[in-house]
């Protein structure tokens, strides 16, 4: 699940100023989860945006999908013509997916925050960096490059002093909650050491090409 | 046994002060410098050892550079003839002077000391020239006393620390049963009540040294009593 949140009133406000005829476009994948982009933030956006016409809004699965969207485009391509511009409730790669394959500005009215876990609405947690180099085989499925503050693959880092993790003194340290997690599930606690990341490998942007992304060398 | 002070190099109206009362206080045998957005640390080592017999410690994080930068850092200090480094994570951006600031730990502290140690570190091209042949005395710190914290130690000692930093007399008398190398203890001084009450426990569990953490980057006398 990709975690977004509304950006400020104003500034979506200041987004739009230069244009008058609008379409809303919401998001009914992530972002309705997320409450930032579903039907009913659709609504309310178009309620404080008072001084402008929506000429209409529209609601859209998944536009990061391609193939979902030019299917959706289809059925809103005539309305598109008589707008200035789309605001958009997606994340970024929603807003991005859209704005390349129409000819119409496209505002983001969300800022796209991260890959993450749904605890229950409005609590969403961050546990995936999308790095490409998994460890979660050795890490009792728990990512440390992710869950701790420092990114640290071979923790605990230096300046640990008890459980907890000196950022943020209210949480144990991940490399703490990895052992305990080994030690529960009676997992190998051999010490693995691991090499840091590759970033050549993560030029942006990233892409997989060919039917599906090919296994890392 | 020895007595370190570990100070952030200073901002720049606070650099006279410090340097002074580096030079002047008989009260400790070496000092470590930080860099943490304050003078270069390098560069204060080379100007301190012009004018003082203290034995001087860079401490190098991870936490604002990565490899290129830290594989420079380490060149620049060999060039100076500076070779005792203590090698650490780092404290988080968000717990310093700028806390907007990205936090890179692009390596951590074994990685970087691999890289320092190792023949052909395994995450840099082919002809990089390696560090290792250089006569470093690389000191390592270890955070605390978890199951977790001693594995980590035993990396470091087998990938070549030759000093141990720990935070408490109960991680000295641990470590102590994993390396014969120097170990060190680390206090705060803000929380230091009677140093030499601690420098004689320090004494008495074996460790080869003390090292008084000063946790900002303002030195003044009134610090070293
Ligand atoms: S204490 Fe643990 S979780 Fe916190 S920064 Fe250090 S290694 Fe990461």
């Amino acid at each position: 699940m990709i975690i977004s949140r509304q950006k400020p009133l104003d500034e979506i406000k200041a987004s739009v100023a230069g244009y008058h005829k609008l379409a809303i476009i919401g998001c009914g994948g992530c972002a309705a989860v997320c409450q930032s982009g579903g039907t009913k933030q659709v609504e309310e956006i178009q309620k404080t945006l008072g001084d402008k016409k929506v000429v209409f809004t529209f609601q859209i699965d998944e536009p990061c999908d391609q193939r979902i969207l030019a299917r959706e485009l289809r059925r809103i391509e005539k309305r598109l013509q008589n707008v200035d511009a789309v605001l958009v409730l997606a994340c970024g790669t929603g807003v991005q997916t859209l704005a390349s394959s129409i000819d119409k500005p496209c505002l983001t009215g969300l800022d796209t925050l991260f890959p993450g876990t749904v605890i229950h609405s409005t609590s969403y947690a961050e546990n995936c960096d999308a790095c490409g180099e998994c460890l979660l085989n050795f890490t009792a499925g728990i990512c440390p490059r992710t869950n701790c503050p420092k990114g640290i693959a071979n923790g605990p880092c230096s300046e640990k002093l008890d459980e907890k993790c000196p950022v943020d003194p209210e949480s144990e340290c991940v490399w703490v909650t990895i052992d305990k997690r080994k030690e529960s599930l009676t997992l190998s606690n051999d010490i693995q050491e691991f090499p840091p990341l590759n970033w050549e490998r993560r030029t942006r942007p990233r892409k997989t090409e060919g039917k599906k992304a090919s296994p890392r060398e | 046994m020895k007595k370190l002070i570990e100070i952030r190099t200073p901002q720049l109206p606070d650099i006279e002060t410090c340097m002074t009362t580096i030079v002047e206080t008989k009260d400790f045998d070496s000092v470590i410098l930080e860099e943490a957005g304050g003078v270069s640390a390098i560069e204060m080592g080379v100007v301190l050892g012009q004018y003082c017999t203290k034995e001087i410690f860079l401490k190098i994080t991870c936490r604002d550079r990565n490899r290129i930068a830290l594989h420079s850092e380490m060149t620049t200090a060999a060039v100076a003839g500076l070779f005792k480094v203590v090698i650490a994570d780092g404290t988080h951006p968000a717990h310093t002077q700028f806390p907007a600031a990205k936090p890179v730990y692009e390596l951590d502290a074994l990685n970087l000391l691999r890289m320092i140690k190792s023949n052909s570190p395994p995450f840099g091209v082919a002809d990089l020239s390696p560090l290792n042949s250089q006569p470093w005395n690389i000191g390592v710190c270890i955070g605390g006393l978890t199951h977790a914290d001693i594995g980590r130690a035993r990396k470091f000692a087998s990938a070549g620390a030759d000093m141990f930093f720990v935070g408490s007399l109960a991680a000295l008398t641990e470590i102590k049963q994993l390396t014969d190398k120097p170990i060190f203890l680390s206090v705060a001084a803000e929380q230091t009540q009677d140093f030499s009450e601690t420098l004689r426990e320090a004494e008495e569990a074996g460790a080869s040294g003390i090292n008084l953490v000063v946790g900002s980057n303002k030195l003044s006398n009134g610090i070293l009593r």
